[in-house]
C-alpha cells in the first residue's frame, strides 16, 4: 500500500444559509481554494470523489454529473459517496484507497451540501422545512413517525443510559464541554455561531431532551470543503508540509435493532478508533495526539467519545472536562474549531472541514485556533446522525 | 481570487414542489404488522425459525441466521429500557400532532420480544421522573389508524 498525504485544503465559512450561491458554486469555491493551497490546476487532478449527502435538500437528484461539469472535470473518473452524515469520511476512505492502491496519484475530494433552501410554506420557516425534510433521513417506518428529532434519539440511546450506569456526564460537565466549544469558536473566523456562553448559560438554555439543552445541539448550515490527496512521490513534489493519512477506518453499528449492549455506548466509534490507532501505531492516544476534531452532534456524545476513543476509562469522560484536559490549553484539545455546536454542521461536509482544521493545526497555520504541536499527530472523527456509521482518520506531520 | 465576495445583487427565490413527494408505499414482508395495528389493534413481532430470537421491530429475516421469521403476537405490555423527556419538536414525526409536549421518547422492550423498539410514552402529566428506566408501560391505540407506528403510543401501567 502506498503512503497517502493531504496536500491541499479548501474551506469557506459556515453559514446558516448561502442564498447568494448555489451548491455548485460552493463546490467550485472550495475546489479553487484547495487547488491554490496545493498550487495545482484542474489538469493535475486524476480523479474526483464527491461527498454529497442529500439530493432532496438541494432539489437535485443525481448531482454528480452536474458538479463534474461545473468544476471542469470532464473525462476524469468521478464517484459520489453517501453514508448518512458521515459520507465525507467514507469518501475520504475511498479517495485514500484510490491513491494507496495506485489507481490515481492525485485525487480531489469535494464535500458539498446545502440544506436551507428547504422551506415550510405552512409555518413560513426554513428551520421547519429543513427539519421536516431531514426527518426522512431517519428510519421512515420505525423512527420518523414517533421521533421528534435526532438529538432526542442520541440522548435517549446513548447519553441517558451512560448517565444511569456511571452517573456521568453530569449537567455541569455537559455545560462546561459545550461552553468550551462555543469559546473555541470565538477565534474561528469561519465559525457560524459566535456567542460566549458559560456552562450555566448552556445548562439554563431551552431543554430539548433532558439533559440535552439547546446549546448542546449541533447547528445546521450550508457549507462545502475540499481536500486534495496525493501519493508520496507527488506529495513531496507538491509541498514541503505534506500531512500524511497514517490511519483511516470506517465502521458501522445497529441503527434499527437495540439490545442492552448498544445502550450508552458508541460502539462504531470504538471499533473505527481501534482500527485507525492500529494502522497508525497509536498506543496512548491521550499523550500521542496533539488535537482532535470530533462530531459533537449533542455534547453528551462528545464526552462519551473520549471514552470510546480510549482517552480514559469508561465513565471518566466527564472528568476530562472537569480537569481541563480537553480545553485548548489542555493535554489534548478537542474541537478547537468550535465543533458542530458552534462552528457549524451539515451532513456530508463536517468531517472534511474537521480534517482541514487538523491539517492546518499540524502545519501550524491555524491562527487563533492553533494548539501546541508536540508529537505531530491529530485525529478526525465523524458519524452520521444516529451514530451508526463512523469514520476516523489519524493525520500526521513527519 | 476567490475570497467569497458577497455579490450585492439581490438573489432571486422561487417556490418549488418536487415531483417525487408522494408515495403509495408497500410494507412488503412486514405488512402483517401494520394490517394488525389498523384492523385489530394488536402488536406482532417476528421470531427467527432457527435461533428463536424475537425481533421487534419485526423483520422478514433474521440478520444473525439469514433465516425467515414467523409472526408471534405480543400483549402490548413492555418495559422502558432508556428514555428522555422531549420538550421540543421541530420534525414532522406524525405523533407530535396527537401528543402534547413534553412527552417521553423511550426504548421499550415489549414483553416477549428480545430487541427494543423506539417509541413514545405519554403519561397524563409528563413531569421529569414519572417515566424512567424500568417503568412498565401499556400500548394505547389511537382511534384513527392509517398504518404507521404513530397509530399507537404507550402509557405507564396503572
Amino acid at each position: 500500500m502506498r503512503k497517502v498525504a493531504i496536500v491541499g485544503v479548501g474551506t469557506i465559512p459556515w453559514r446558516s444559509r448561502y442564498e447568494d450561491y448555489t451548491w455548485r458554486a460552493l463546490g467550485l469555491q472550495v475546489t479553487k481554494k484547495a487547488l491554490e493551497d496545493a498550487r495545482l490546476t484542474v489538469k493535475d487532478i486524476d480523479s474526483v470523489v464527491y461527498s454529497i449527502y442529500c439530493d432532496l435538500m438541494m432539489r437535485q437528484q443525481s448531482p454528480t454529473p452536474l458538479i463534474q461539469d461545473y468544476l471542469g472535470m470532464e473525462g476524469k473518473p468521478c464517484v459520489r459517496l453517501m453514508a448518512g452524515a458521515t459520507g465525507e469520511m467514507y469518501a475520504l476512505y475511498a479517495a485514500f484507497s484510490q491513491v494507496a492502491s495506485g489507481m490515481a496519484d492525485i485525487v480531489l475530494l469535494p464535500a458539498i451540501q446545502k440544506g436551507q433552501d428547504w422551506y415550510s410554506f405552512e409555518t413560513r420557516s426554513r428551520g421547519d422545512g429543513l427539519l421536516k425534510g431531514f426527518s426522512i433521513s431517519t428510519n421512515t417506518t420505525w423512527m420518523q413517525p414517533v421521533l421528534p428529532g435526532v438529538p432526542v434519539y442520541l440522548t435517549a440511546t446513548f447519553v441517558v443510559p451512560h448517565i444511569e450506569k456511571y452517573g456521568t456526564p453530569t449537567p455541569e460537565q455537559l455545560g462546561k464541554a459545550s461552553a468550551k466549544n462555543h469559546r473555541n469558536a470565538l477565534v474561528n473566523p469561519e465559525a457560524q455561531l459566535k456567542v460566549d456562553v458559560s456552562a450555566k448559560d448552556v445548562m439554563n438554555s431551552r431543554i430539548i431532551a433532558w439533559p440535552t439543552t439547546m446549546y448542546q445541539c449541533c447547528l445546521y448550515s450550508d457549507c462545502a470543503a475540499a481536500l486534495i490527496l496525493a501519493s508520496e512521490e507527488k506529495a513531496r513534489e507538491i509541498t514541503d508540509t505534506p500531512i500524511w493519512i497514517s490511519g483511516i477506518a470506517v465502521s458501522s453499528f445497529y441503527t434499527a435493532r437495540f439490545e442492552a449492549a448498544a445502550l450508552g455506548r458508541l460502539i462504531a466509534v470504538e471499533e473505527a478508533g481501534r482500527r485507525a490507532y492500529k494502522m497508525a501505531g497509536v498506543k496512548d492516544p491521550l499523550h500521542e495526539l496533539d488535537v482532535m476534531e470530533v462530531h459533537d452532534l449533542v455534547t453528551g456524545c462528545e464526552i462519551l467519545m473520549y471514552e470510546e476513543l480510549g482517552l480514559c476509562e469508561p465513565g471518566q469522560g466527564g472528568r476530562l472536562v472537569d480537569d481541563g484536559i480537553v480545553e485548548k490549553e489542555g493535554i489534548l484539545p478537542v474541537n478547537p474549531s468550535g465543533g458542530r455546536v458552534a462552528a457549524g454542521h451539515v451532513g456530508g461536509v463536517s468531517g472534511l472541514y474537521s480534517a482541514a482544521c487538523v491539517v492546518r493545526q499540524l502545519r501550524e497555520q491555524a491562527g487563533g485556533m492553533q494548539v501546541p504541536i508536540r508529537s505531530g499527530r491529530g485525529l478526525v472523527q465523524a458519524n452520521d446522525g444516529l451514530s451508526g456509521l463512523v469514520g476516523i482518520s489519524i493525520l500526521e506531520r513527519r | 481570487m476567490a475570497e467569497m465576495k458577497h455579490k450585492k445583487e439581490k438573489f432571486f427565490e422561487v417556490p418549488y414542489f418536487y415531483a417525487g413527494g408522494e408515495y403509495l408505499y408497500s410494507y412488503g414482508e412486514i405488512s402483517k404488522f401494520f394490517r394488525e395495528v389498523v384492523e385489530n389493534k394488536r402488536l406482532f413481532a417476528t421470531k427467527c425459525v432457527r435461533c428463536g430470537k424475537v425481533w421487534m421491530p419485526p423483520r422478514g429475516h433474521c440478520p444473525d441466521c439469514y433465516e425467515e421469521t414467523e409472526w408471534v403476537p405480543l400483549s402490548g405490555k413492555g418495559t422502558v429500557m432508556s428514555c428522555t423527556y422531549c420538550y421540543f419538536s421541530g420534525m414532522s414525526g406524525d405523533l407530535i400532532r396527537f401528543l402534547d409536549l413534553p412527552y417521553v421518547c423511550a426504548l421499550i422492550k415489549l414483553d416477549g420480544a428480545d430487541t427494543y423498539m423506539l417509541h413514545a410514552v405519554a403519561p397524563p402529566e409528563a413531569k421529569l421522573g414519572v417515566v424512567k428506566t424500568g417503568t412498565t408501560v401499556n400500548v394505547v391505540f389511537r382511534e384513527e389508524r392509517t398504518g404507521s407506528i404513530a397509530d399507537f403510543y404507550f402509557v405507564p401501567e396503572t
